[in-house]
């Protein structure tokens, strides 16, 4: 009641509710009302400008509980601000940046921003220039990221897109990212599993997740996404490199259809508002690669989650959002089915810039694995036949066999870039030519294990110094009596 | 509508518009009934004899529609709220009213309340524009001020 006093004694104007329905009120009077701009009524409820007709305004409601007709409302003359500040680091939010976590109140340094900014124009920008890690041996080798790259993680439900995506932040934690979680309309158990699994891989504190549930009102999830975009802002202009994760836009498009048809918007395809393009246009273009005004190179990288149904690509959201990405990665539900993990269609997958960020090791690694995939997606095609294989196509096969155990990656497991090479390395010179499938399995995990203990502390450096694909098996060379010794 | 001008000089407060517009849809009800005597009576009752004949002279369907338009034009009337620290007579309201065809215009409604917290003065809300110029609020301030 004494902020709704505070700007009826500011701004000397009133409006009164009409009606309202769901999230929407409309909302007469208030003669100077602005797009965009916020209002309170009486309760203390807020609510952002949606629309404006001759008479009424169209106001989305954030609560709509206890909402009365002829209750009165006032304008703040400000467009809706959320609080940032470092204090958001390790918390669970919503996207009023209120605490969800039962951790207290936010602590440290605030200030508020307006969450609808423009994009920085292209002067500011640049080419996306460092490869941004995954984790994800596949994804790094053959699909790679940026930083400032926005790419579309797109798949069925249930295919594994999340626990990429908690990989790759992890990942990106220990290099100092800061990492920005959006679940949108997500269950709580969902979020309380990505909390859980943060925690555990010690990447919490440097992450902050924005959770919005399927029973919160429209308006709020709506609001979710562009929260996480500002938040990410704010630490990109205090000079981090920043990472974020909008799981998923599928859904937030539908909440955006569910607002636009109760404001009797004109339905376009699948019933969506004719708008829904440039809504998500206008904020994956948040995300990019600038310079600061400090003249240091600044990044939002934006993975954002799209959702099919039966692998069908050509669904209204998801081609939209592939026009607006700098590429995709496909979750396969059919390779899912086969038990592959992660289950990404490499052939179907794309990364329009990452290969920019690629070093000439990496580019010659990749075109060579890429044409041994090839190669043995062929020769499985000819072995369905069930007639006797020539013994090159035998090699082809059992080769991509060791290929596909290589790319294959459990939820716990993360392989730094250097390790990756040396893995490819390893499985270039032969070096599992020998093995059954499961040894070669078991000694990958040996490996990384040791890795992750130090027990190959000067590796990071010598990899640093591999120039090409020979330097590469001369250094395996080197390190094979190391490894052999570890079985 | 030119014909029902001079229907705005008798509709001064909401209570007016109100009991007009409850009139009006008491006689809506008895444009189809055959036994016409007790409709044509209130007609000129409420509108006067001038406004009965050209209602009478229209068709039965523009006789509704003609219901419907004074409806409407009586309640997009612009609203003036007042609330005030006292019961009003009806001379006040007609001396206020009078002020206010001269200064603001015709056609103006007063939605008066009464509201001992404003202690004086008035609190004025027109258009959404809200102006409080009540005494209650200065006392609430001075006390404020003895608090700090």
């Amino acid at each position: 009641m004494n902020e709704f006093n505070f700007y009826l004694e500011k701004n000397k104007e009133i409006g009164y509710i009409s009606s309202f329905s769901h999230a929407v009120a409309y909302v007469s009077g208030l003669p100077g009302l602005r797009l965009e701009e916020m209002i309170i009524t009486e309760s203390g409820k807020l609510g952002i400008t949606h629309g404006l007709k001759k008479d009424l305004a169209e106001i989305l409601m954030i609560d709509v509980k206890n909402l009365k007709i002829k209750e009165r409302v006032v304008r703040t003359e400000k467009e809706f601000e959320i609080m940032v500040g470092p204090g958001l680091l390790g918390r669970v939010i919503n996207p009023l940046s209120q605490p969800l976590d039962g951790k207290g109140t936010i602590e440290g340094e605030k200030e508020y921003q307006k969450i609808k900014k423009e994009a920085p124009p292209f002067i500011e920008r640049i080419r996306v220039n460092k490869p941004l890690e995954t984790g994800i041996i596949m994804v790094d080798l053959l699909i790679p990221i940026g930083y400032g790259q926005r790419e579309l993680i797109i798949g069925d439900t249930k295919t594994g897109k999340t626990t990429f995506l908690l990989q790759t932040i992890v990942s990106q934690t220990k290099k100092g990212v800061v990492c920005i979680y959006v679940g949108i309309g997500k269950k709580d158990t969902a979020i309380k599993w990505t909390e859980e699994y943060l925690k555990k891989e010690d990447a919490l504190d440097k992450t902050i997740i924005v959770h919005t549930s399927p029973d919160d009102s429209p308006s709020l999830i709506y609001l979710a996404p562009y929260t996480g975009m500002t938040i990410a802002e704010y630490f990109r202009d205090k000079g981090k490199n920043v990472l974020i994760v909008l799981d998923d836009l599928s859904t937030h498009a539908k909440i955006y259809r569910e607002i636009s048809l109760l404001l009797r918007r004109t339905p376009g395809r699948d019933s969506y508002p004719g708008d829904i393009f440039h809504l998500h246009a206008e904020l994956l273009e948040r995300a990019g690669n600038i310079i600061n005004k400090n003249k240091k190179e600044v990044s939002i990288t934006a993975l954002p989650v799209a959702v099919t149904l039966e692998n069908d690509l050509s669904g209204y959201i998801p081609t939209n959002l592939m026009a607006m990405t700098d590429g995709h990665i496909f979750f396969d539900v059919n390779e899912f089915r086969k038990g592959k993990r992660p289950a990404i269609n490499a052939f179907l997958s794309v990364s329009r810039v990452g290969n920019q960020t690629k070093t000439p090791i990496e580019k010659d690694l990749t075109s060579w694995i890429r044409k041994k995939m090839i190669e043995y997606q062929k020769a499985l095609e000819i072995a369905q036949f069930g007639a006797e294989l020539p013994v090159e196509t035998q090699k082809t096969i059992d080769f991509g066999k060791r290929i596909e155990i290589l790319f294959s990656q459990e939820s716990e497991i993360i392989i730094p870039q250097e390790l990756q090479l040396i893995l490819i390395g390893l499985l270039i010179s032969d070096f599992w030519k020998n093995k059954s499938l499961i040894e070669m399995k078991t000694e990958i995990s040996n490996f990384l294990e040791k890795y992750k203990k130090g027990k190959f502390p000067k590796l990071p450096e010598k990899i640093e110094e591999i120039k090409d694909l020979e330097h590469l098996q001369f250094l395996i060379k080197e390190i094979l009596p190391e490894i052999e010794t570890l079985g | 509508m030119e014909i029902i001008k001079h229907f705005i000089d008798k509709i001064i407060t909401k209570e007016d518009l109100i009991f007009f517009l409850q009139e009006i849809n008491s006689l809506e009800k008895f444009v189809f009934e055959k036994e016409k005597n007790f409709f044509f009576k209130k007609l000129e009752e409420v509108f006067g004899k001038e406004f009965k004949d050209f209602f009478l002279s229209q068709p039965l369907e523009e006789q509704l529609f003609l219901f419907k338009k004074i409806k409407e034009e009586f309640q997009n009337l612009p609203q003036l709220k007042l609330e005030i620290a006292f019961q009003p007579d009806r001379g006040f309201i007609l001396r206020l009213k009078k002020w206010l065809d001269e200064e603001v215009g015709q056609g103006i409604i007063l939605d008066i309340f009464f509201d001992p917290d404003v202690v004086g003065g008035a609190i004025v809300e027109y258009q959404g524009k809200y102006f409080d110029f009540s005494l209650g609020k200065e006392i609430d301030n001075l006390q404020l001020e003895g608090y700090s």
